[in-house]
């Protein structure tokens, strides 16, 4: 007998195919969504995740297969993918001016490479056909002269033609005018257009009621992957960080470059590079240190506010209560008004005191008051966890310790915090590897800051790696991606190495 | 699988597709120009040309905006042909960038835009020598002072003002004396009527890229005059950070801001006129940015077969009875010469004539960072070294000057 969902026999059969029908036309429309945003890698994914599904649920010998697929799908989409990728990119020199392909960057200096004359002359234009060729009728600006220009020539007309309420020729013998509608359908073919008139200069619609006299400037040379400045004569070679520069100045570049695959350049510049090198180690020593401190603290406060309350005393429920709130409340909004209450000016903390502690450019004050803000915002968690812990703890450990006459600073340090360690200690590891990586309090608290930007400083004094890489990336009008991405697969390697140690020492992965 | 198995899986794969081909999504749809904006002008263009079809006859003008300007350039950043726009507005600094990432188009030469538009708005929308955009309206600041507090006519000098906050500190209860709400972007008024700056100005008015203004003589002196007390710490005149809620309360005389802020500050009750900063003597103005928005066309319009529509819009942008509009929405002065000629709004024209005592936002060069960190964060490190740790007016000023020399010089070169 079929069931699902507590349904049997044919109501259970419908539901299912019922959900199946709704699960493909999701699959199905991000299919064809993928392909229209022309994401190849990922219609294929989604293919694949379409015919796996299908299989699985119609397939009677499957039966594992259908508890794993969600899992192994959302594995695959939300935590390989982004790996991949993240490592791929970090192969490449991916930074503001190098950002698109190399066809489309040789495609944007050839156009770029269109050059006004010194006039900037332009023209107002009727565009339409003349003895079946795309032609044009051209009034220039300033000289208010009459051209007719087809694909073979461009002739200066004196009469024969009428011209609209704005003087502009739009009749001609011969001549017949192409109404917007059909000339904004053919784009392709009227971008196209040149129309020629010697000496390299052309004539070429800016718009459908406007052309400009140009010249080309650049061109490019596929058998030997050059480009050459027609008025200079320079000429341009690719260099491995993406740009093409002058063979005899490597300093003049052309912009744009394109994303070119180095894949050991930015893990070397990140080594290397002192500009770089200098702020990443400090960064590194502060976010160990932070990562390190922050679950201490929280760990400890914790704990102690569970044994307190592990006692019987009044008004425990409510004490209980009032301790999950700072864990209830969405930290964001903890933090901004965190940062608010240490302002220098009108923060309650200095207006409590009657002070103007700056706390947040002093360097050390404000590593204080990230540990402070992030004490407050995370010990609930360990005190709901070191409660649960403490109760697992067998009553009769701890009456048997007595008995034999222990105190009860001894049955908690010899006794109790072993045992309440070797549970807790994946949270720890997890919580380590959490505010390793915890970008919300640094960049709402501090933003990274303080930044001594006169002494050269480049990152904030409460940056961590995290805060550091999003700065890197995103941080200015210079993004540079593909080092953001190293920096990220360093963090991986980091932080997967030391919980995977610690995970060890513990031996925790023993009991499992 | 049997075949009556094949028979389920069929019906579920057909009706599967019949649900989703309904709403299957499609990419730009074909002659729909889609035009990026940020909060502020997304609205004023959605009511100016969404769905117009006679700008650029034979394509119809979509408007996207986003939740703020951060949001846009995100946006930006991550976009690609498949979901970009055609045409994208926002500040001159989108020049430079989208020229170097390849995703701005050159715009074809066109009189209609060089005649109507001055040389510094076009040189903000220029990068190599090639322009990119056409400037839309001018983005500058005024110098307002609160008419309850101060009186109906402006302060002569700058030591008029610091002489009023001096006087009325206490009585007044005024938390300081001037307010620059934009920040270290706004404050360069103060700078200049110090006798400061980025760099120094050459005598046809053209920026001296090789001398940094922000460590001269005059400017150490005036800091310390005017700015510092007898112990060397801030008197509190001077505010950058957060304080336009205090101008709103009445509780500091003095403010330097856009047009955008006009409405909230109306809307706070201060009576306010408009001017430029007062400088050291009564001839003399203190100097802020001045730069334009721009409308730029992507390398994306191209892409999407929309490129001669796309110009036509730009040149509308370009356009007196465009910019008028605009202008007439945002508050803004506009940068074509006759739209700008024919505003009548007291507040856009009290921002126009300030904007005439600024001096032109080379942003590339400001953004600048050979030497470790660009003008924005430079200033940033000053204002607090100086004016909250009370540390050497000379020696703080001297180490900014040595970063902003290189970046200047690499601006100078590179461009």
């Amino acid at each position: 007998m079929y069931r699902l969902a507590g349904f049997t026999g044919l109501p259970a059969q419908i539901l299912k195919m019922g959900l199946m029908a709704l699960i493909d036309s999701f699959l199905i429309w991000m299919f064809f969504a993928a392909l229209a945003k022309e994401s190849t890698p990922l219609s294929v994914v989604i293919a694949c995740v379409f015919i796996a599904a299908n299989f699985v649920y119609f397939a009677k010998f499957t039966l594992p297969l259908k508890f794993l697929l969600p899992g192994m799908i959302l594995l695959l989409t939300f935590v390989l993918v982004p790996l991949v990728y993240t490592v791929t990119m970090s192969g490449f020199n991916y930074r503001t001016g190098n950002e698109i392909s190399k066809d489309a960057a040789i495609e944007q200096i050839i156009a770029n490479g269109l050059a006004p004359d010194a006039n900037n002359t332009g023209y107002d234009m009727t565009l339409g056909k003349f003895e079946g060729d795309w032609s044009a009728l051209l009034l220039e600006q300033g000289t208010a002269k009459v051209y007719l220009a087809t694909p073979k020539e461009v002739k200066e007309i004196t009469s024969g033609f009428e011209a609209n309420e704005y003087g502009i020729p739009n009749t001609y013998p011969g001549f017949s005018e192409v109404t917007p509608d059909d000339a904004s359908t053919q784009e392709a073919a009227i971008v196209a257009l040149k129309f020629p008139l010697g000496q390299g200069q052309f004539i070429a619609p800016q718009a459908l009621d406007f052309a400009a006299l140009l010249t080309q400037a650049m061109s490019y040379d596929e058998a030997t992957d050059t480009l050459t400045n027609n008025s200079t004569g320079a000429t341009y070679k690719p260099n491995d960080e993406g740009n093409f520069v002058n063979i005899n100045d490597p300093t003049d570049k052309i912009l744009p470059g394109w994303r070119a695959w180095n894949i050991f350049r930015n893990y070397t510049h990140l080594l290397t590079d002192p500009v770089v090198r200098g702020p990443f180690i400090g960064v590194f020593i502060w976010t160990i240190s932070f990562a390190f401190l922050t679950v201490l603290s929280m760990f400890s406060v914790g704990l102690l506010l569970a044994i307190v309350l592990n006692r019987k005393i009044k008004l425990r429920r409510f004490y209980r209560s009032v301790l999950i709130l700072p864990y209830a409340i969405p930290s964001f909004m903890s933090i901004l008004i965190w940062a608010g209450m240490f302002n220098r000016q009108f923060g309650a903390i200095n207006a409590l005191f009657g002070t103007q502690i700056d706390f947040m450019n002093s360097p050390t004050l404000a590593k204080m008051v990230i540990l402070i803000v992030n004490l407050w915002l995370g010990f609930p968690y360990f005190y709901l966890i070191c409660s649960g812990a403490l109760q697992a703890i067998p009553a009769e450990l701890e009456e048997a310790a007595s008995l034999d006459g222990a105190s009860t600073s001894q049955i908690l340090r010899r006794i109790k915090l072993p045992l309440l360690l070797q549970i807790l200690s994946p949270l720890l590891i997890a919580s380590f590897a959490f505010n390793f990586n915890n970008f919300n309090i640094v960049y709402l608290l501090t933003g990274g800051g303080p930044t001594d930007v006169l002494a050269g400083k480049a990152a904030g004094a409460t940056d961590i790696l995290i805060t550091y890489t999003y700065k890197t990336a995103f941080g200015s009008n210079e993004q540079n991606l593909g080092l953001a991405s190293a920096i990220s697969v360093l963090i991986f390697f980091i932080v997967g190495g030391l919980s995977l140690w610690s995970l060890r020492r513990s031996k925790v992965l023993d009991t499992f | 699988m049997n075949k009556k198995r094949f028979g389920v899986v069929g019906f579920v794969a057909a009706a599967a597709l019949a649900v989703s081909g309904l709403a299957v999504p499609t990419a730009n749809a074909a002659n729909t120009i889609v035009v990026w904006a940020d909060e502020q002008r997304g609205p004023q263009l959605e009511k100016l040309i969404e769905g117009n079809k006679t700008i650029a006859p034979g394509y119809t003008i979509q408007v996207k905006y986003f939740s703020a300007l951060d949001a846009l350039q995100s946006a930006w950043d991550k976009s690609t042909a498949a979901g970009g726009p055609d045409i994208i507005t926002g500040p001159a600094s989108f020049a430079s960038q989208g020229a170097k990432s390849g995703k701005l188009a050159r715009l074809g030469a066109s009189a209609t835009i060089t005649n109507s538009i001055p040389k510094a708005g076009l040189s903000a929308m220029t990068y190599s020598k090639g322009l990119y955009g056409v400037p839309l309206d001018v983005d500058t600041t005024a110098f307002l002072w609160n008419k309850t507090l101060f009186g109906a006519d402006a302060p002569a000098t700058f030591a008029d003002m610091v002489s009023y906050y001096t006087t009325n500190k206490s009585a007044k209860g005024l938390t300081g004396g001037i307010c620059a709400f934009e920040g270290t972007w706004g404050s360069h008024a103060v700078l200049t009527a110090l006798g400061g700056g980025a760099w120094a100005l050459n005598k046809n008015g053209t920026a001296n890229m090789n001398t940094v203004a922000l460590n001269s003589k005059t400017f150490k002196a005036n800091v310390k005059k005017y700015l510092l007390d007898s112990s060397g710490k801030s008197t509190g005149f001077f505010q950058w950070d957060g304080c336009g809620d205090a101008f709103k309360a009445g509780k500091i005389p003095f403010a330097i801001t856009g047009a955008w802020n006009f409405d909230g500050i109306e809307k706070a009750g201060v009576k306010f006129g408009l001017g430029a900063t007062p400088g050291l003597t009564s001839s003399t103005k203190g100097a802020q940015w001045v730069n334009y928005s721009g409308a730029f066309l992507t390398s994306y319009a191209a892409s999407h077969g929309v490129s001669l529509g796309a110009n036509k819009v730009m040149k509308w942008f370009a356009s007196e009875a465009g910019q008028a509009k605009m202008s007439a929405l945002s508050g803004r002065p506009p940068a074509n010469t006759a739209a700008a000629g024919a505003v009548t709004n007291p507040s856009t024209l009290g921002v126009a004539k300030a904007a005439l005592t600024g001096t032109p936002q080379i942003s590339p060069a400001l953004d600048n960072k050979t030497g470790g960190s660009n003008w924005y964060d430079v200033l940033g490190g000053v204002y607090t070294d100086i004016f909250t740790k009370g540390k050497s007016v000379d020696a703080t000023l001297d180490a900014a000057a040595a970063i902003l020399a290189k970046n200047f010089a690499n601006y100078a070169t590179n461009g």
